[in-house]
């Protein structure tokens, strides 16, 4: 007898019997009839340590009838206990399936391309109207701690972001250069910058590393060395960036100051998903992490701002700026982190100007692998 | 003796089974034909309980998936054993919990009387925490390759193509599993004990 065997028999269970069978079947049957959302009656006994998935009958029922489109109304109201919507759990563990199997054999560049929009909303005597200003982002970032890396960025333009917003703009007047307001020191004294319509020629520089070979931060400034040697096991993966991101002023880049809690998990997720060189598990792994927030649910289908089609999961966040919501689009057939997206579902403080369910920015992302050439 | 793809039997019914995804009322015969070993592996790994949950849940993601089920890149069995193995993924907790309990379980109520079954008996529980443990202290990858070859049956082919790794990754990755489990079995030869699991 040999160790396969013994392993066979100390995790010998019971054969299903043909009413677990039968019963199994008409369940997955009724759930496919339902439009193929997995029922989870008897989920609580799973009891997955603190994430457990307790009552999940009357949170999956409010997932049924969110709609594709931003709703003001969304589903605010769950946070902390209660568990995540089985829809955004199959399309999150679905995403890390794929995303595992992605290719991914180092080249001497990762290179990456994304979009970033931000949306303002203007003031004009004649109506107001939003415009969302455009940038495109290209960078190549080195295999080799001693090597260069190089960075391509365009100003794509400041435009109306919408048709009726374009009508708003022409009834303003047309300008080609807008005034947006972008803080204000004190009560009244508006800062402002000049944001112009038309697009600008890119700009492309390159650099070596830091002495260090440092590449990108994630709770502190990692090497490409660093991020291929994250764990693959989520919970390993959090563990450790919550030990990282512990460190006093380290926290450069994430959405919330908030160093634990949903949403900055989210955002730490997301940061690695939309743009780091990491193996295809630790991919899945970050789509795993996110799959375990309690507070994680589901949009469904949804088009990017790039007009791509994709599947989205969402996170709520109370701030000052009132109830936010930061999505996620993913492309299940790949697996791949296709943008980020935030809007404000309940404007409030610095978002009081803005639609409830409107966009305040976006981050989609183009393309993103390994390449063994980068601009001279 | 290696199978050819096309004298394997299961390869076979794959491309029957692959047209009737795309019809609904034939999925019950898909699902007659892959559950109970899929509910065999997810049992072993999470205990019953959770198997029933897992295994239906195993279905209900491949139909919703299937597709992108691609017959060309493996077959109908080990694409379903992937997503089990995916969902189990998501319970290494309870996984751990299950072994834990299993390390701290006598395989049956000692036989009072007989003193050499009872010797025996502790020598049988000995291996089985001893066991346990080493499971529990495989890397993830590892106990996936190990159970997928010990729970599901698959063969290496197969479990290649359920976790999307080279043939030569999934047999480096039985042995590492393999001799940690002799490495943790130590002294105790296994041998001596076989008839204290066959129940």
């Amino acid at each position: 007898m040999n160790e396969i065997d013994l392993v066979r028999e100390l995790l010998a269970q019971p054969r299903a019997t043909e009413q677990t069978t039968a019963a199994a079947l008409a369940r997955v049957q009724r759930d496919i009839a339902r439009g193929g959302r997995p029922r989870r009656p008897r989920a609580r006994r799973l009891r997955l340590g603190g994430l457990g998935l307790a009552a999940v009958g009357a949170a999956a029922a409010a997932t049924v009838a969110v709609p594709v489109v931003m709703s003001g109304a969304g589903t605010p109201g769950r946070h902390g206990s209660s568990p995540p919507p089985p829809e955004a759990r199959t399309v999150l563990l679905a995403a890390a399936w794929q995303a595992e199997r992605q290719h991914d054999t180092m080249g001497a560049y990762w290179h990456g391309t994304d979009v970033s929009r931000i949306y303002y909303r203007l003031h004009a005597p004649t109506g107001d109207y939003t415009v969302a200003w455009e940038r495109r982002f290209e960078g190549w970032t080195p295999s080799s701690p001693t090597g260069r890396s190089c960075s391509r960025q365009q100003d794509l333009g400041t435009r109306p972001a919408g048709a009726a917003d374009a009508a708003a703009w022409r009834r303003a007047g047309s300008p080609s250069e807008l005034a947006i307001p972008v803080g204000h020191d004190g009560p009244g004294d508006f800062r402002s910058m000049t944001l112009k319509v038309a697009a600008s020629p890119p700009r492309t520089t390159c650099q070596k590393l830091p002495a260090d070979g440092t590449i990108f931060s994630l709770g502190e400034n990692v090497t490409m060395k660093d991020l291929r040697a994250l764990p693959a096991d989520p919970d390993r993966l959090k563990r450790l960036l919550v030990k990282r991101f512990g460190k006093a002023g380290r926290d450069t880049e994430p959405l919330t100051r908030v160093r634990t809690g949903d949403s900055w998990m989210f955002s730490v997720a997301r940061d690695i998903l939309l743009g780091m060189p990491v193996t295809p598990q630790v991919r899945a792994a970050a789509f795993r992490m996110v799959a375990d927030l309690p507070s994680v649910r589901t949009i469904g289908s949804v088009r990017d701002a790039e007009g791509r089609r994709g599947t989205a999961v969402a996170i709520d966040e109370r701030t000052s700026g009132g109830l936010l919501e930061h999505r996620l689009i993913i492309d299940q057939a790949s697996g791949r982190a296709l943008a980020y997206e935030k809007l404000v579902l309940k404007p409030a403080g610095d978002n009081a100007g803005r639609a409830p369910g409107s966009l305040i920015n976006s981050v989609a992302s183009l393309t993103s692998g390994w390449t063994d050439t980068a601009p001279r | 003796m290696g199978h050819t793809p096309a004298a394997d039997p299961r390869r076979g019914d794959t491309v029957v089974i692959d047209a009737s995804w795309h019809e609904p009322e034939r999925f019950a015969e898909i699902f007659h034909c892959y559950f109970p070993g899929i509910h065999r592996y997810v049992a072993g790994r999470l205990g019953a309980d959770a198997a029933d949950d897992i295994a239906a849940e195993t279905f209900l993601t491949a139909y919703r998936r299937r597709d992108r089920f691609d017959p060309a890149r493996g077959a109908m069995r080990s694409w379903l054993f992937g997503i089990a193995t995916n969902l189990v993924g998501r319970h290494r907790r309870s996984e751990a919990r299950h072994l834990r309990t299993l390390a701290h379980t006598p395989a049956g109520g000692p036989q009072p009387g007989h003193e050499e079954r009872v010797a025996d008996e502790v020598s049988a529980g000995a291996v089985r925490g001893a066991l346990a443990e080493a499971l529990r202290g495989l890397s993830p990858g590892d106990r996936d390759v190990l159970l997928l070859v010990a729970l599901g049956d698959c063969t290496y082919p197969e479990v290649a193509e359920a976790l999307g790794l080279k043939d030569g990754t999934v047999a480096s990755r039985l042995n590492r599993a393999r001799r940690k489990l002799r490495d943790a079995l130590g002294g105790v030869d296994p041998t001596l004990i076989t008839e204290e699991y066959e129940r």
